[in-house]
């Protein structure tokens, strides 16, 4: 697979598989290209040449299926700043077809560390804190594909162990995971598989 | 979940993204006040002359303050990390468009309900006697302008000088229901019977209902980085 934007070649032939309901880590510089792969696999984004699938289904011809199982936490976390903690989970649920029940808002956001913070306007929130509420929308609905785009950026210790436990409980469930993080200290090391991206190409593989 | 349900979504989310902040609200009255005053003082105390030309003035008002709405309409998506939250979502993309269409045909519909009595007291004209079918007239006239310029603001999202190519491209296709609108209004405003309109208001239903299919229809490519 290759994606180039303009004439700047992003990914130069990329040739990988993921077995189901195992773990994969990204890792590389910035620039690398590993938001660029996971956006492709999340059909965000077409192939400039190649083509992949996901669980079978093509990503040319079917990503409104494959969307409907996969959750893609972008380093940002399409979170927003005007909403509460309970606003953005009610509107994400809403979106993604499984409305969330006012009483499991609380029960979802400690789940991620974030107790009593379901009225709170996210624009007073810490990088941290946005990044748990982020990961809440995993837990939203049921999903065979979950891809982290930087999970580890701006988290402390504490909530570092939370996306460990996060990836564990959705492995646990049969959930793929394909996590990107420039930090490879941090994610390898929990990673059943890693691979580095250099420049755009796949340099070092390591099965753990 | 139906298109419908993430239609609804997607407005419950932008209508309260814009009560809580009234930014874009707020600068979008004060914008068409700037403009109806800066006319009116352009033209000078002419009231025969202000009156003829009325509704062009309004309509060139509200098409000017929809631009700088229009512009504005993915904004809180960027802040929140772009267009993919809500093109991850399952289903038809085509909720995207609907959902910022309806967001911001309620806030348009909402700045003409200051603006056209406004108008009515700078330019001593009486809107009253028509004011349902001025109401008919503006609610066409806004879904066209919503129509074209919702599908305009996504294919110039990733444009680096995009709030220049927006009003670039956007205008032209707005000629169609910009002379419907203003023809109808000041048939209205001069007396004339609404039969009279017919034609524009003809034109205004023809070019909502082409718009809102083809951009529609074409969404899906529109939103593909």
């Amino acid at each position: 697979m290759h994606r180039r934007f303009g004439r700047k070649r992003v990914l130069r032939g990329i040739d990988l598989s993921v077995e189901p309901g195992t773990s994969l880590v990204l890792t590389g510089a910035n620039g690398a290209g590993k938001t660029t792969l996971l956006r492709i696999v999340a059909t965000l984004l077409r192939p400039s040449s190649g083509e992949g699938s996901v669980g079978g289904l093509s990503l040319a011809g079917d990503g409104d299926r494959i969307r409907a199982r996969t959750a893609y936490v972008s380093a940002r976390g399409f979170v927003y700043d005007d909403l509460t903690a309970a606003e953005n989970l009610r509107f994400a649920g809403r979106l993604a077809g499984h409305p969330v029940a006012s009483d499991t808002v609380d029960t979802l956001l400690a789940t991620v560390g974030l107790p009593r913070a379901a009225d709170q306007t996210v624009r007073t929130f810490s990088t941290g804190m946005r990044r748990r509420l982020a990961l809440v929308t995993l837990l939203l609905r049921p999903i065979h594909l979950a891809l982290l785009d930087e999970p580890y950026a701006g988290l402390d210790t504490e909530g570092i162990a939370l996306v460990d436990r996060m990836v564990e409980h959705l492995l646990a469930a049969g959930t793929t995971v394909i996590l990107a993080s420039h930090q490879a200290g941090e994610a390898t090391r929990r990673a059943g598989r890693a691979l580095r991206l250099e420049d755009g190409r796949l340099v070092e593989e390591r099965t753990g | 979940m139906s298109m419908a349900g993430r239609v609804a979504a997607i407005v419950w989310k932008d209508l309260l993204v814009e009560i809580r902040t009234k930014a874009s609200f707020h600068s979008m009255l004060a914008f068409a006040a700037l403009v109806l005053f800066v006319f009116s003082f352009a033209i000078g105390p002419d009231t025969p002359l202000l009156r003829r030309i009325a509704a062009g003035l309004l309509w060139v008002a509200i098409v000017f303050t929809g631009l700088l709405s229009l512009s504005r309409t993915y904004q809180s998506e960027e802040a929140a990390g772009g267009l993919e939250g809500l093109r991850m979502a399952p289903g038809d993309p085509r909720a995207i468009y609907l959902g910022k269409l309806t967001g911001n045909l309620v806030l348009l519909l909402a700045l003409e309900l200051v603006l056209f009595p406004a108008a009515a007291v700078l330019f001593q004209i009486e809107m009253l006697p028509h004011a349902l079918p001025l109401a008919g007239i503006a609610v066409l006239g806004t879904i066209g302008i919503s129509t074209a310029g919702t599908f305009y603001a996504t294919l110039t999202l990733h444009l680096r000088a995009r709030e220049i190519m927006l009003p670039l491209l956007l205008i032209p296709a707005l000629v169609p229901p910009l002379l419907g609108a203003v023809n109808a209004t000041q048939l209205l405003l001069d007396g004339n019977p609404f039969g009279d309109a017919a034609l524009w208001v003809r034109l205004l239903i023809a070019y909502d209902v082409v718009f809102f299919v083809v951009c529609t229809w074409l969404f899906p490519l529109a939103v593909e980085d």
